[in-house]
């Protein structure tokens, strides 16, 4: 099974945790916070992947001041589901989980006062509402586990501000069970058949001996317990779950326990009783045949410890639950019994996936008449870009870049500040760097390209980019900028450049710009094949003219000094 | 928490990896699974098994398994 994996949040330890847990290929987009121009772009990865199921996490706190009023929020959560749409409408079936969203507050308190309680509770709600009227997309309760194990225990603010990633190990490991869970849920239902015993199981006592009417069957109390643990097997008998009774009872005793006023559950509601004498492993043999299903298609529950064992001895296919041993625990097993064998998203039925690909196919005139390219939405984000020859301020932070950037690194040439500083002192070299701003704030300094001037040739000994800006056609600005730049140089004859030399030197990490030169144009001119390493194009050598660099792609403004 | 043993023995559980394969000298960076991300998780994972607090600050302080195994017996 593949899964894409996307998020605005760092990613990758939860799509550790995933294909340890599944055993499946994981797609994860490259660069930070690239989701939605994946999802955008038919030329992504995303799409290049094929996944069989697409997840979206989104951290709602990473947009923090658009949830401020209703207009910016809603335009926020109108432009995610544009992206999302776009994908379904261009993927045909592929199931998409998106995750829900935590508005209500953040760790920091930001939000403390009712009136934003109140909007963040909207948000969430204007954001699920408009999620489930969507074809094919499935909402990932991520809301429910942060309410489950409550906010101190779901955030780590720690690795949030070092590493963009804003989860605790245990919402990691919780998020990572859920996608699994859905996932695999897409496959049908692992079990058919859910068989239960009677006594303290559906109700406190032993009907025999105490009757009916000192059985616990209760709407409070302790024999609440019983009947909260019977409203969750009604809930999974209307989700499609099979019940059975297996009991060893005489059958008037059972009669009479059912006519109790307390009881949820109706004989009814079971599709076949076994209520005998006989081991109850030979008794769900033949409730098999009788359902015509498969021994392991059955869960088994029971208190008595000495049934289960046999059960287990004597058919070892059946999943047997592990009872409580706190009774108060019981509607939570049986919920948790649920979730672990019988959830299902119902959705394999192959009629019911063509009817979306019908129904995806008209939608997606529909949704491209509203011309939603990565272009528009590019263009939306405000962006502004300055590109300038390195200040002596700048030297530190482009050493730490160089230092640090791993994937959108043409060369992955590591340098000290003082190298750094004798490039720049340097006559036949020079540092240039690029700074961008977003309607969101200042990304500041992004971009680090170092070139070596030989005579009418300049070698780009060094291009690389922060991943926080990939995928938003910085790097094609960045390559017109420097068009312009050396043709200013040639007009101004200080120097008089007519040929571009680019280097790709591949590493385990810089996958995502190893056809960076084909992309803009550069012709390729000789590839060395590392002798160490067994892969091909470990280093490629391109050139271009200068008069056949990429234009402005009209995306940026102009950063105003 | 002084044991050495016991100390490698989650690092190799949290790194994925064999407790011979570690030393105090196991370093950020050059040992193959201990990268950023992993570093992160390092951090995480020991804050929560010995109940201690590692300052933002610090973080990026910590380059060996030596530095790391300070912070379980602070």
């Amino acid at each position: 099974m593949k899964i894409a994996l996307l998020s605005n949040i760092t990613i990758d330890m939860l799509a550790e945790n995933l294909r340890k847990k599944l055993a499946c290929e994981i797609y994860t987009s490259p660069g930070f916070d690239t989701w939605q121009q994946e999802l955008l772009s038919q030329d992504s990865g995303l799409y290049a992947f094929k996944a069989d199921a697409l997840v979206i996490i989104l951290h709602a706190n990473s947009y923090a001041d658009s949830w401020e009023n209703i207009a910016s929020g809603k335009n926020l959560i109108d432009d995610w589901l544009q992206a999302v749409k776009v994908f379904a409408a261009n993927s045909g079936s592929v199931p998409v989980f998106v995750s829900s969203i935590d508005v209500s507050d953040t760790w920091n308190s930001r939000a403390i006062y009712a009136s934003q309680k109140r909007l963040g509770a909207y948000f969430e709600n204007y954001f699920l509402e408009k999620l489930y009227s969507l074809e094919n997309i499935y909402v990932l309760p991520l809301k429910d586990i942060l309410e489950n194990i409550a906010r101190v225990n779901y955030y780590s603010s720690k690795i949030w501000y070092l590493g963009s990633m804003p989860y605790s190990l245990k919402a990691l490991s919780e998020i990572s069970d859920l996608i699994a869970r859905y996932v695999c849920g897409l496959h049908g239902a692992r079990k058919k058949c859910l068989a239960v015993d009677l006594d303290n199981t559906l109700w406190g006592g032993v009907i025999g001996e105490d009757g009916v009417n000192g059985i616990k069957l209760a709407n409070s109390k302790e024999g609440a317990i019983y009947q909260d643990a019977q409203r969750v097997l009604k809930k999974m008998q209307n989700q499609g779950v099979m019940l059975a009774i297996l009991s060893k009872n005489n059958v008037s005793d059972v009669d009479a326990a059912f006519s109790h006023a307390d009881m949820i559950l109706k004989r009814e509601d079971f599709v076949a009783e076994f209520i005998n004498w006989q081991p109850k492993s030979q008794n769900i043999k033949q409730l098999a045949k009788v359902l015509n299903i498969a021994l392991d298609a059955f869960v088994f529950l029971d208190d008595n410890p000495a049934e289960r064992e046999q059960m287990k001895a004597q058919c070892p296919e059946v999943s047997v639950v592990d009872f409580p041993s706190d009774i108060s625990k019981l509607p939570d097993i049986i919920s948790k019994v649920y979730d672990e064998y019988f959830f299902t998203l119902n959705v394999t039925s192959e009629d019911a996936h063509k009817t979306q690909m019908y129904r995806a196919e008209s939608k997606r005139r529909e949704i491209f008449s509203q011309a939603s390219s990565v272009n528009d939405f590019l263009k939306k984000l405000d962006m502004k870009i300055d590109v300038h020859v390195m200040q002596p301020s700048e030297e530190l932070r482009v050493t730490q870049l160089v230092n640090k950037t791993n994937q959108f690194n043409l060369t992955s040439r590591r340098y000290t500040q003082d190298e750094i500083h004798a490039f720049a002192n340097n006559p036949d070299s020079e540092i240039i760097t690029a700074h961008v701003s977003d309607k969101y704030g200042d990304q500041g300094l992004i971009s680090v390209m170092i070139l070596e001037y030989s005579g009418e040739n300049a070698l780009i000994n060094t291009f690389l980019m922060s991943c926080r800006v990939m995928g938003r056609q910085v790097e094609c600005e960045i390559m017109s900028e420097l068009r312009k730049f050396l043709i200013a140089k040639k007009i101004e004859k200080q120097r008089n450049i007519s040929r571009i030399m680019g280097e790709y030197i591949k590493t385990a990490k810089n996958s995502p710009v190893e056809n960076f030169y084909d992309t803009m144009k550069f012709r390729l001119v000789n590839q060395d094949h590392d002798q160490d390493q067994d892969q091909d194009q470990a280093r490629k050598f391109y050139e271009i003219g200068i008069s056949d660099l990429p234009e402005t792609t009209g995306l940026f403004g102009r950063l105003s000094e | 928490m002084k044991d050495l043993g016991e100390f490698f023995a989650f690092v190799a559980d949290v790194m994925n990896v064999k407790p011979q394969e570690l030393s105090l000298e196991t370093r950020y960076g050059e040992f193959p699974a201990w990268d950023s991300v992993m570093h992160l998780k390092l951090v995480m994972a020991l804050e929560e098994e010995f109940d201690t607090e590692i300052p933002i600050e610090k973080i990026p302080d910590i380059k060996t398994l030596q530095d790391l195994y300070e912070y379980t017996h602070k």
